[in-house]
């Protein structure tokens, strides 16, 4: 597993939302949509990305492709830095700075320069690290050249991910056209190409996409992710908005395409039948975490962390005897709020083995069995290893 | 006496807008039993949802029941007045939606609209009524109230009354503090818990029959366990019979006694859960099985898609809806939809590879020939 080739490495990915400011623009409320996470996509592999809505799935995905600047953390692909965030260092230059206007309100009038001084001095030091970091971050930065072309994304919905004005020969050639890939008639024969790849026929080229069903759609969208030829597709909930029957069709193709381009996927979903059916490796994330990291057979044989085993318990099984069979750990509650999470796991509250430290301290994805990851402080007294 | 509490005979319902007739639902008819839980499982647009709006007699211009029969214990929907159906809605047939964010108002308390329902539909209880009729001096009065009793004309309940039964159904569907949870508003509960106010509120008037339409689509895995294994328990300690309508096959095998399998407006296939997932007889039953991943434990085997995409009902095949992405597929097929034919007491099958005069075909076994 080591010698293989590392395509994506997320490091400590961050992407808060700041929701509301109070009167001097602190933040007061902020949601952690991403709090921390890392893992690591190896070339021509399916790295599925399984959660509950709101557990900051999609944002990742969108953090990686650049529709969103992460607020901390950085993404690496083909081991080159193509994203940096410095953001929290800012925020924390400035947190910093009003606990030292605090501390010096509340220093006795009795204090002396001197003590006055050693304060200012503590906390100014401090901040130097944090704007070092800062502007280190910032050269990093300036020197990312990345190229828009290796990451590709396809959407959920194949409604409103097409633009309903252009025909579906502009859709697919806008991508080509951008980035100067070909010129004249040959970006006609390319579309072509590519629309008798993923299952249509040329003559649709000229048609708009409301004349689509939502599998055709979805096609198109798939068509137009592969034109600038990318390295990387990050497919968010691409069958879910699809019927039953269409779904195996755009999953079957979804894996010729790979096997054919050498694709790499990022696979996020929430059918977590159809995620293990279709990926290699899989994370499981709950607000903003990663909770478990691992080969998708043994995870779904043997799940480690207490929340993996209640969410795969969960799935009914398209087979009247099994679901009898099987038992059901069913959670209590709902998720809790991503908005200023409190201190500690971010699933204890739901937990049946929460106890002490899962409330005051966060577990790291620390690799509990080889090439398995388990941020949990007791999965090893839960799982008897 | 009978035994189904709902009988749908040859439904046929239509759109009818500008572009032409939409025939939503083509000669569909199924029953369930009493206490029974049924399945319909079919895709978007397969005609399972307006099957049901049909029954609630909730469609709308330009859609139309243009023909067939729904008994509703005993009583034909399809005939009584829109007044009476009024009284038959909401008290013994109940409706839950797909979307828990848009069925209830936002701008009245869960109070509010459970009283309201609570205090339309339902009147005390007969042991009540004579107590509080025991009550009144006046003999001739009192006669004339107690025969009104045993006529079945009692009075509604008053607010109180109903109030403290609306909080005794949130507990029952597993809402905490029911009694400070019903003055807030529908925007303070999450997702999961807007559902199982909504069926709180449907069972409040202790329906007969209880329509689910893809209760747990939009939510989440684990809390959709939360409320199938609710769903279950109502069934069990309230027999309510249930209907439950969604795509989801995983669903269907884990809470469901029968199924309907719909398709293109038409049954396609219906029998007890056993028989629709171990031995399934039509070819789009079979289809569907085949192009869902099976285990989630073992070995990978590649997904078999069914070709081609769900018929338009604007212009729907003459024949079976299914037949132009049915691999067996014959002449007939293209030219007349099959009758349902009896596979087994419980399974019956819309295909004319069951037909006696029908051709050998893999994987099938042919049926008496029994129409």
């Amino acid at each position: 597993m080591q010698d293989r080739e590392v395509l994506l490495e997320v490091k400590n990915l961050k992407k808060h939302f700041v929701i509301k400011k109070d009167i001097l623009g602190h933040h007061v409320k902020t949601v952690h949509a991403v709090d921390g996470i890392n893992f690591k996509i190896f070339k021509g592999e399916t790295f599925g990305l399984v959660g509950e809505s709101g557990c900051g799935k999609s944002t990742t995905g969108r953090t990686i492709i650049g529709l969103y600047k992460n607020t901390a953390g950085e993404i690496f692909f083909n081991n080159e830095l193509i994203s940096s965030g410095h953001d929290e260092c800012k925020l924390l230059i400035s947190k910093l700075k009003n606990e030292l206007k605090n501390k010096l309100k509340e220093l006795p009038e009795t204090a002396t320069d001197y003590e006055k001084d050693e304060l200012k001095k503590e906390y100014n030091e401090k901040i130097n690290i944090q704007k070092k970091l800062v502007e280190e971050a910032k050269q990093k930065t300036k020197k990312i050249e990345r190229n828009p072309r290796d990451i590709q994304m396809i959407f959920q919905d194949p409604y409103a991910s097409l633009n309903p004005r252009m025909t579906v020969n502009e859709i697919i050639a806008e991508g080509i056209k951008t980035h100067k890939l070909l010129t004249g008639q040959s970006i006609n024969e390319r579309v072509y190409q590519l629309l008798e790849r993923v299952g249509l026929k040329r003559e649709h080229a000229s048609r708009y996409p409301h004349e689509f069903s939502g599998g055709q759609r979805q096609r198109i969208g798939i068509a137009r992710a592969l034109a600038v030829d990318p390295k990387l597709i990050i497919a968010d909930e691409p069958i879910s908005a699809l019927d039953v029957s269409i779904q195996a069709q755009v999953v079957n193709m979804l894996e010729d395409l790979q096997e054919d381009f050498g694709l790499t996927y990022l696979f996020i979903a929430h059918d977590l039948s159809m995620v293990k059916y279709i990926s290699d490796r899989i994370g499981v994330m709950y607000l903003g975490k990663l909770m478990e990291v691992s080969e998708s057979d043994p995870l779904y044989e043997l799940p480690l962390h207490p929340y993996t085993q209640s969410l795969l318990s969960s799935i009914p099984l398209p087979d009247p005897d099994a679901n009898l069979r099987s038992e059901r750990i069913v959670l209590q509650g709902d998720v809790s709020s991503p908005i200023n999470p409190k201190p500690g796991c971010r699933f204890a509250e739901r937990c049946r083995f929460a106890k002490g430290e899962c409330f005051t301290e966060s577990p790291e994805l620390d690799e509990i069995l080889p090439g398995r990851f388990v941020a949990c402080h007791h999965v090893k007294e839960i799982n008897n290893l | 006496m009978n035994n189904n509490m709902l009988e749908i005979k040859n439904l046929e319902t239509s759109f009818f807008t500008h572009l032409g007739e939409v025939k939503a639902v083509r000669n569909i008819s199924y029953d369930l039993k009493k206490g029974g839980i049924l399945g319909v499982v079919g895709e978007s647009g397969s005609g399972k949802s307006v099957t049901l709006l049909s029954v609630m007699r909730l469609i709308e211009e330009p859609g139309k029941i243009k023909n067939g029969e729904i008994f509703f214990d005993g009583v034909d929907l399809t005939k009584i007045s829109d007044s009476e159906i009024q009284d038959i809605r909401g008290s013994e047939i109940s409706m839950i939606f797909q979307d828990p964010m848009t069925s209830i108002n936002p701008v009245f308390t869960i109070q509010n609209q459970m009283v309201e329902v609570i205090r339309r539909h339902m009147r005390i209880s007969k042991e009540l009524a004579i107590e509080e009729a025991n009550d009144i001096n006046n003999i001739n009065k009192r006669e004339k109230v107690l025969e009104d009793i045993e006529k079945g004309l009692r009075r509604k309940l008053n607010k109180q009354e109903a109030l403290k039964r609306a909080i005794d159904y949130l507990g029952l569907v597993g809402i905490p503090e029911p009694e400070i949870r019903i003055k807030q508003y529908p925007h303070q509960f999450s997702g999961g818990m807007r559902q199982r106010v909504l069926i709180a509120m449907a069972l409040s008037c202790e329906p007969k029959l209880l329509i689910a339409d893809e209760p747990t689509t939009a939510l989440d895995v684990t809390i959709q366990a939360q409320i199938l294994d609710l769903l279950k328990k109502i069934q069990k300690e309230l027999g309510t019979s249930i209907v439950f309508i969604t795509h989801d096959l995983g669903v269907i095998a884990e809470l469901c006694e029968n199924v309907v399998v719909m398709y293109g407006g038409m049954v396609m296939e219906k029998g007890t859960v056993n028989e629709i997932f171990y031995s399934p007889q039509h070819p789009y039953t079979q289809g569907l099985h085949q192009s869902i991943p099976k285990n989630i434990t073992g070995k990978k085997e590649r997904l078999i898609p069914i070709e081609g995409s769900p018929p338009d009902l604007m212009d729907p095949p003459k024949g079976c809806p299914f037949s132009p992405r049915c691999k067996h597929a014959m002449q007939i097929c293209i030219e007349e939809a099959a009758p349902l034919t009896k596979i087994t007491e419980s399974q019956y099958s819309a295909c004319w590879l069951q037909d006696k005069n029908a051709p050998n075909v893999e994987g099938f076994t042919k049926s008496g020939g029994v129409k």
